[in-house]
């Protein structure tokens, strides 16, 4: 039991520092892919983590890799953080829900994608308090889709390779 | 992936495209001549090529026509941000905030897309009917 908690923790904190790292990487040296759509290297580590360790589990990787990535970018309270923020919370919900439906991680990956650009342009809304900003909604949605599909790929080769934790 | 999910998927991909749709017929009905009310204060006379707006925190800061080769710089929340136009196209050419992303937008025109936006400095750089159309009552700062 011990260990097995030991363990659990060990993941949970390699898991954290794999979103931090990958947040990091994609926000100082990739960018966005094309108009701001980016990939969303750390959505995959968020559906690794509700796959192998769980929801409970999920919530704190994503919400360490927020606070911790903005933290060392000096962004902490920023507009960047709490855009971050929105398109996390957003994100998380979905996949919550999506993982009790049991649907499929492919489908998961895309919708939480989705939900990441929804939730983002719903806070820079109420940033700007203007609604006309969800004009560049349509672009991110179709952009979303295929980003969703390589984090989706790319998260179920990792699942291939690592046995699940959860209880 | 199951039947059902491709189908949520294919409505999600043409309500997106529908979106698109939308937001293209809007932006071409919106000539800048139709537009602009006098609460704007934009240049009277005929640009060159488009006025474009600097909009920061719902007030224009500065009117430039991009037909014309210049450099321009404003103040926005956190920093200046130098404005380069050249041949009818624009950018961002220096901008000293912590983010960098107006600046690696860069070229833009007005068959663009999408606008230059700067959050930290809460810029936005689009040309001045849709300013009024997209971002709602913008007024002068002047």
């Amino acid at each position: 039991m011990g260990i097995e908690k030991t363990k659990r923790f060990v993941y949970l904190a390699l898991f954290s520092a794999m979103a931090i790292v990958l947040s990091l990487i994609e926000s100082i040296y990739i960018g966005p892919i094309f108009f701001m759509v980016r990939i969303g290297l750390a959505n995959i580590v968020a559906l690794v983590t509700v796959k192998i360790l769980g929801v409970k589990e999920m919530i704190i990787v994503n919400t360490m890799r927020v606070v911790i990535s903005t933290l060392m970018r000096g962004m902490i309270f920023s507009s960047t953080f709490w855009i971050s923020l929105g398109g996390v919370v957003l994100s998380s919900i979905v996949l919550i829900i999506l993982e009790k439906m049991k649907s499929s991680l492919m489908f998961t990956s895309v919708i939480m994608s989705i939900a990441h650009s929804v939730g983002q342009v719903i806070v820079v809304c109420f940033f700007y308090m203007q609604a006309g900003v969800a004009a560049i909604l349509p672009y991110l949605l179709l952009g979303s889709i295929p980003m969703g599909f390589l984090t989706g790929m790319t998260a179920q080769l990792v699942l291939a390779r690592i046995k699940p934790l959860k209880a | 992936m199951k039947k059902k999910e491709w189908l949520i998927l294919l409505v999600i991909a043409l309500i997106a495209a529908l979106g698109l749709l939308v937001t293209r017929v809007m932006k071409k009905n919106t000539a800048p001549s139709v537009n602009p009310d006098g609460s704007m204060n934009m240049p009277e006379e005929k640009a060159e090529g488009t006025w474009i707006a600097v909009v920061n925190r719902n007030r224009a800061i500065l009117y430039f026509d991009s037909g014309i080769d210049a450099e321009y710089t404003v103040e926005g929340n956190v920093s200046e941000m130098t404005i380069e136009v050249q041949e009818g196209r624009w950018h961002v050419k220096d901008v000293a905030c912590y983010d960098y992303t107006c600046k690696n937008m860069g070229w833009v025109s007005e068959d663009s897309i999408l606008p230059i936006i700067c959050l930290p400095n809460d810029i936005v750089i689009v040309d001045a009917a849709t300013a009024v159309n997209m971002i709602g009552e913008v007024t002068d700062g002047n």
